[in-house]
């Protein structure tokens, strides 16, 4: 191979990577504008403070699904948070390699469970038996969702930290309890939150999930055996609908979404690069 | 002198392999017993006997008796983790908590282990930092980081958390091999000092450090007691033939 035709090679190697490049910033800038864009027109004081009206109205907002998806979300980290770490603890200080390994396959299918099904899987679990669209079951929903994304990146945060220091603490006297609680648990706190932001952000952007749970609702929240809006939900019903108001404030919803999860993720970042 | 820690007829087997093989030795209260043997002899298996700190490693087993003050550690009554609030260790990397200050490095032993009153914890810490000879180093920066010290003063730190629970046998596993000269020569006069109130027992592969520290020598060589006896017999006047060869690095 002539030096000439290694050079055309490479300069069509680099030509077809910057395109590459261009063309997956273009895709991503064009989604992020064009959400602005029209999200933003619909923001002001109304719309981050009233809830739904009718259509014709000039006047409304989407607060009861803000609200919603606070609720749904943040009930879901709470009982997720706790089931994940100590789930992650038992498999990195506990569980022989075999057991491990089991469960960490079995978290590794229930990660990849399309989320519609895990929608369907608690409809069956906890909407049927109670015969009602509930919050209840959206944070549930959005609780299955959480713990095997959370259980992993836990487990492998506990799992690379060095067994010299679990060791330095056994050699203290301290019972192995302690060591998992004082020593694992909190030299794996940058983990910890990682995952925990990880989780969040990809729960709070969900829609699947909560269509048979949470169903949606256009008022604010009255309980959580009661069906509750939340974002997703109203994007999704508003895009839908006929109304000139409503699909604006979907395009709202939308910005507003996107920049929750873009802030989300810029502080895992912030979490992350800072050193110990 | 007292005998403080006796073992007799120890085997240590990790899964199918054989450590430590028909192993008995007696350790001498307030002296630095030094273990010495080439690598993967089991000088710090037979450390981490002392304070049963080998069994957290799957598939490791033992055969055979340790006292410490005329007590089977091994038998049932016994619980491992109060045998290893008796026998501090420090290991061979210097460990520090990274999510810890100073200060708290220190204490974390104490205050884990149920020590409520603070001010006890504080002047056990102080005077635990001075013996170590780190206080006038680290006094205006409790606070910080303990990662943020020299690894000679990290190893010291770790030594501190160890005796601040005041334990009677320190086991320290070659503890100046990350450490450079200066730092190194610290850690001995400290380990020197130290015997007075601790009976320490030091697993080295300098030869010359045990012969600056040590009262008693054992030479192990695969898995086996070869020679035990006074420091200065066992490196001038040695009677085996396999610790002559290992003193003279033939092995």
């Amino acid at each position: 191979m002539s030096i000439k035709t290694r050079m055309i090679k490479e300069r069509v190697y680099f030509f077809l990577s910057y395109v590459s490049v261009g063309i997956t910033l273009f895709i991503l800038g064009s989604i992020i504008f064009y959400t602005f864009i029209n999200g933003f027109r619909s923001w002001n004081l109304d719309f981050f403070l009233l809830p739904e009206s009718s259509p014709l109205d000039p006047r409304q907002g989407i607060a009861h699904a803000i609200q919603g998806s606070v609720i749904v979300s943040f009930t879901a980290a709470a009982l997720a948070t706790p089931i994940s770490i100590l789930a992650a603890i038992y498999l990195s200080e506990y569980a022989s390699d075999k057991i491990r390994g089991y469960i960490s396959n079995i978290l590794e299918i229930m990660a990849s469970i399309p989320s519609i099904v895990v929608g369907i899987i608690t409809y069956l679990l906890f909407v049927e038996p109670l015969r009602t669209f509930s919050a209840f079951a959206g944070s549930m929903a959005l609780t299955i969702m959480m713990i095997p994304y959370m259980t992993r990146v836990c487990e492998d945060t506990f799992l690379s930290i060095g067994k010299e220091y679990r060791e330095a603490g056994l050699a203290l006297g301290l019972h192995k309890w302690k060591v998992s609680t004082y020593i694992v648990l909190r030299m794996g706190m940058r983990g910890i939150i990682t995952g925990f932001a990880l989780a969040f952000g990809r729960i709070f952007g969900e829609t699947a999930p909560l269509l048979f749970t949470a169903l949606g609702s256009r008022t604010f929240f009255t309980g959580f055996l009661n069906p509750v809006s939340s974002i997703t939900l109203l994007i999704y019903e508003y895009s839908k609908s006929p109304f000139e108001t409503w699909i604006n404030i979907a395009w709202g919803a939308a910005a507003l979404l996107m920049i929750i999860i873009l802030f989300i993720n810029i502080l895992i970042r912030f979490v992350v690069g800072k050193r110990i | 002198m007292n005998i403080k820690v006796k073992i007799r007829n120890l085997n240590v087997w990790y899964g199918k392999k054989h450590v430590l093989k028909f192993f008995s030795l007696d350790i001498f209260e307030n002296a630095v017993t030094a273990i010495i043997g080439p690598s993967g002899c089991g000088k710090t298996t037979l450390l981490r006997v002392i304070n049963r700190l080998h069994e957290t490693v799957p598939g490791a087993r033992v055969d055979g008796k340790v006292y410490i003050d005329g007590i089977n550690i091994y038998s049932d009554e016994v619980n491992p983790v109060e045998v290893r609030r008796r026998v501090g260790m420090i290991f061979q990397y210097p460990i520090v908590f990274p999510h810890l200050s100073i200060y708290k490095n220190v204490a974390i032993g104490l205050i884990l282990n149920g020590y409520k009153d603070k001010e006890f914890v504080r002047k056990r810490v102080i005077n635990s930092l001075k013996e170590v000879g780190l206080w006038n180093e680290v006094k205006d920066r409790l606070d910080d980081r303990a990662t943020e010290l020299s690894g000679g003063q990290k190893q010291r730190l770790a030594i501190a958390r160890a005796i601040a629970l005041r334990p009677e046998i320190l086991l320290m596993d070659e503890p100046t091999s990350s450490l450079d000269p200066s730092s190194t020569a610290r850690i001995e006069s400290l380990i020197i000092r130290l015997k007075e109130n601790y009976t320490i027992v030091l697993v080295t592969h300098l030869i010359q450090q045990a012969a600056r520290v040590a009262d008693y020598i054992a030479f192990l060589y695969d898995g086996r007691l070869i020679e035990y006896g006074p420091a200065d017999e066992i490196l001038k006047r040695p009677k085996k033939n396999l610790t002559e060869r290992y003193l003279v690095r033939e092995l």
